[in-house]
């Protein structure tokens, strides 16, 4: 199956990518991120189909994305050690996406999720390979995004036909993005305004804090 | 009639218990459903799942009961923000946030999500759900309880009377002073998670010297009413990913940084990161005492009930249960936050005068189906087949040396696999071990297995343990000499063992009297059925996912067995 074309920002943000191992390393640790996320949602889906051969489906995706988390996050951490100390290194965000969507839209979420995937790292692939023979090549990221790629590629080819059996349907699937990506912007927007209110609050206190003190030494 | 559902959330490892006419029908940590280990969400998952293991709808419960006061620890928290001004302006957003975001709202999200009227709705408060969830589920009429956790609404440690159907709580320590918050900076200062790796702290303790005995004293000062932190070396207020300052580190020595790998085979630094373990261990245990000390002069009671998270520390259980004087003990599995769930709706149904029942086994969880885990495995391709006796397979499997994940019946309550969804293998010899570490489980190489041990068998093997703890593995008793090397695998580097009997009666009990036969040691290795970072396992799925990431030898779930 070709590769989807990633969006102008991905290539955009070329530079970021490889001009350090840092830069890589953060960007595996998304990747990390968004597999661990994925297998929430698979062993959710596993867990709640009652059909057996989907559970099966769900089940074995769910495993690829938990190794795929592992591989990413020990590649990040051979780049840049110092992000073991990340608190956060191991965690993400699960959003009960098969509860939320229903088994139709949810897999025909996870097919449009999935090809977009492949086409970043087939793109992140070819960056590489234009970098073999320079200072800067990463033989090892480069043969990793190729074995993700090949479970990538199987995903995506069950996932679309699975949707196409259940009636999901792509566009909605796109649509439902989309409105998340506008509704996760406004909630970092509105996160930085709360942010910086609440430290004005916060000097504002400085009276109740000297009476607290004074109180309760 | 009363049916209650008690609920723990919002700090870490959520939870649901449900209590009908006083008798526990079912509990479960949400992290069970959601795969996320720890996970401190409403746990919906669980709540439903309880709900339908009694066929039972939302709107049939005469209560809901969070296990604290939402808005006693929006209080606390504003109030040490305030204490520690102005260091603490990085934490105020953060912690308002949290505070106003969802956990204010607790009760009116529970009514809404769940479907119950918010009038039957309530709380009750953090230390009261915890002392409720050792006392009423104890055997005993009269004790005294502690509960000793990081923190409640205000309370850090509690020292109650239960009696009859009645806690009163005659003395408590406040917040920052803390026994859990002490612990929990300790854990961050050696390189783990906090509310995650401080049974590693534990773990690792076995490998020190209790060496920096005259620091901890400028630590923490422990006397006749409890004890007292210096607050100068503590940062719980203005930094709570690591919650300990720059002058812990000065008096220690530099904290070690996570995810360095361990060399405690002479490598110095190590080898001070498990003399500060060490010594934490003597003087949590220290402190531990002399609080179970005061709580008999102030109830004069005979049995004691402990429970918050510091209960879960095994090593510390075994010690009070030998020198605090008390006839009885007894520690609830999950005798960590979760635990307030069960405490919560337990305290609830006392208070509505419903009969008392005992806490005999921890499988409150969901059960699983041989039907599904065959189709499951079929559908993937696996070898899979039907086993004509459980037992047998599993017997015949374990003695040619196999490494199995067992999952029978319906999953435990709490931290602790025992029985139902488990890692099982001989204990003996020590490679088994270090297999299991490696490879299957991926953790530190400290870290000791834990034996499953017939019971009426357990006294050739170890010596005194609490015999009300073993059952749920909340303590450890010496491994004697003359077993050891029948017990390489599961005796940690100082003898002992965190040790679990198991009843002749019982599937486990089963597989033990007939290996005993086979062996000649009617003892398991038993560890948790989860990979490295993952909670234990659920469901069939669950299981089918651990079995082919995980190089175990064979799974056996309900009736089938599925191998390589």
């Amino acid at each position: 199956m070709e590769a989807p074309t990633p969006s102008p920002w991905v290539r955009l943000t070329r530079p970021l990518r490889w001009r350090s191992a840092k830069g890589t390393a953060r960007m595996l640790l998304a990747f990390a991120r968004a597999e661990r996320s994925s297998f929430y949602d698979m062993m959710e889906a596993a867990n709640a189909s009652a059909d057996l051969a989907r559970k099966a489906q769900y089940v074995a995706h769910a495993v690829d994305e938990a190794r795929h988390a592992k591989m990413f996050t020990l590649r990040a951490l051979e780049l840049d050690p110092s992000r073991a100390t990340d608190p956060s290194l191991f965690h993400a965000d699960f959003e009960h996406l098969f509860t939320v969507l229903g088994e139709a839209k949810f897999i025909a979420f996870v097919h449009v999720g999935e090809r977009r995937a492949r086409g970043q790292m087939q793109l992140f692939r070819e960056e590489l390979a234009q970098l073999e023979g320079t200072p800067r090549a990463d033989t090892k990221t480069k043969a990793l995004l190729d074995a993700v790629m090949r479970d990538e590629e199987q995903h995506e080819t069950y996932s679309l036909a699975l949707s196409q059996e259940l009636g999901g349907s792509l566009g909605s699937a796109r649509l439902w993005e989309l409105k998340r990506g506008w509704l996760r912007a406004g909630a970092t927007l509105s996160g930085l305004v709360y942010t910086a209110l609440m430290s004005v609050l916060y000097v504002a206190l400085f009276p109740l804090a000297l009476i607290e003190k004074a109180r309760r030494p | 009639m009363s049916a209650i559902l008690g609920i723990s959330a919002n700090s870490h490892d959520a939870a649901a218990a449900l209590v009908i006419d006083g008798q526990l029908i079912a509990a479960m940590q949400e992290e069970r459903f959601t795969r996320i280990k720890n996970d401190a969400h409403l746990p919906l998952g669980a709540a439903r799942a309880c709900l339908a293991m009694a066929k039972l709808d939302p709107r049939a419960l005469d209560e809901v009961v969070f296990y604290e006061n939402p808005y006693g620890k929006l209080e606390r928290v504003l109030l040490s923000m305030l204490r520690t001004f102005p260091k603490s302006l990085r934490q105020f957003p953060r912690a308002l946030a949290s505070q106003l975001g969802n956990k204010l709202w607790v009760l009116d999200a529970l009514s809404a999500k769940l479907g119950v009227d918010r009038a039957r709705v309530t709380f009750r408060d953090h230390h009261a759900s915890h002392a409720a969830s050792a006392y009423f589920a104890s055997p005993f009429s009269r004790a005294a309880v502690l509960t000793v956790d990081a923190v409640g609404e205000e309370t850090s440690t509690g020292l109650w009377l239960g009696e009859g159907n009645s806690l009163t709580c005659k003395a408590r320590i406040a917040f920052p002073h803390s026994l859990g918050l002490l612990y929990s900076a300790l854990t961050a200062y050696l390189g783990f998670e906090v509310n995650e790796g401080e049974y590693k702290v534990m773990g690792l303790a076995a490998y020190g010297t209790p060496r920096f005995r005259a620091e901890f004293e400028r630590l923490i000062q422990v006397d006749d009413q409890g004890f007292t932190l210096s607050l100068e070396y503590f940062d719980s207020h203005t930094n709570t990913e690591v919650g300990f300052s720059s002058k812990l580190e000065a008096l220690l020595g530099p904290r070690r940084m996570p995810g360095t790998p361990w060399r405690l085979d002479g490598n110095a630094e190590d080898a001070r990161a498990a003399d500060v373990a060490a010594t934490l261990q003597v003087v949590l245990e220290e402190a531990l005492l002399r609080l179970a000390a005061r709580v008999k002069a102030l109830t004069g009671a005979n049995a004691l009930c402990l429970a918050g998270g510091v209960a879960l520390n095994a090593v510390a259980n075994a010690r009070l249960f030998r020198e605090a004087g008390f006839e009885e003990f007894f520690v609830q599995p999950a005798a960590g936050d979760a635990g307030g769930a069960l405490g919560a709706a337990l305290l609830a149904s006392a208070e509505r005068g419903e009969p008392r029942g005992t806490f005999t086994h921890a499988a409150w969880g969901t059960g699983v189906s041989g039907d599904v885990a065959f189709g499951l495995a079929t559908a993937l391709g696996l070898k899979a087949s039907r086993l004509e006796s459980v037992v047998e397979g599993t017997v015949e499997r374990l003695v040619r040396g196999e490494v199995l994940a067992f999952v029978q019946g319906r999953f435990e309550w709490g931290p602790r696999a025992l029985g139902h969804r488990s890692v099982l293998a001989l204990p003996a010899p020590v490679e088994v071990k270090e297999r299991i570490n490696r490879v299957i489980k991926r953790r530190e190489p400290f870290r000791p297995f834990a034996p499953m041990v017939l019971e009426g068998a357990a006294a050739a093997y170890f010596g005194a343990f609490a015999p009300r703890l073993a059952p749920f593995m909340t303590t450890v008793a010496e491994v004697r000499v003359e077993a050891r090397e029948k017990l390489a695998a599961v005796t940690h580097v100082d003898g002992s063992a965190r040790v679990q009997t198991v009843s002749a009666g019982s599937l486990c009990g089963e597989v033990l009297t007939r290996v005993g036969a086979e062996t000649g040691v009617p003892v398991l290795l038993n560890t948790s059925l989860n990979g490295q970072g993952e909670p234990i396992v659920a469901t069939e799925a669950d299981a089918v996912a651990f079995f082919l990431a995980h190089p175990v030898d064979a799974l056996i779930i309900a009736d089938v067995v599925i191998s390589r």
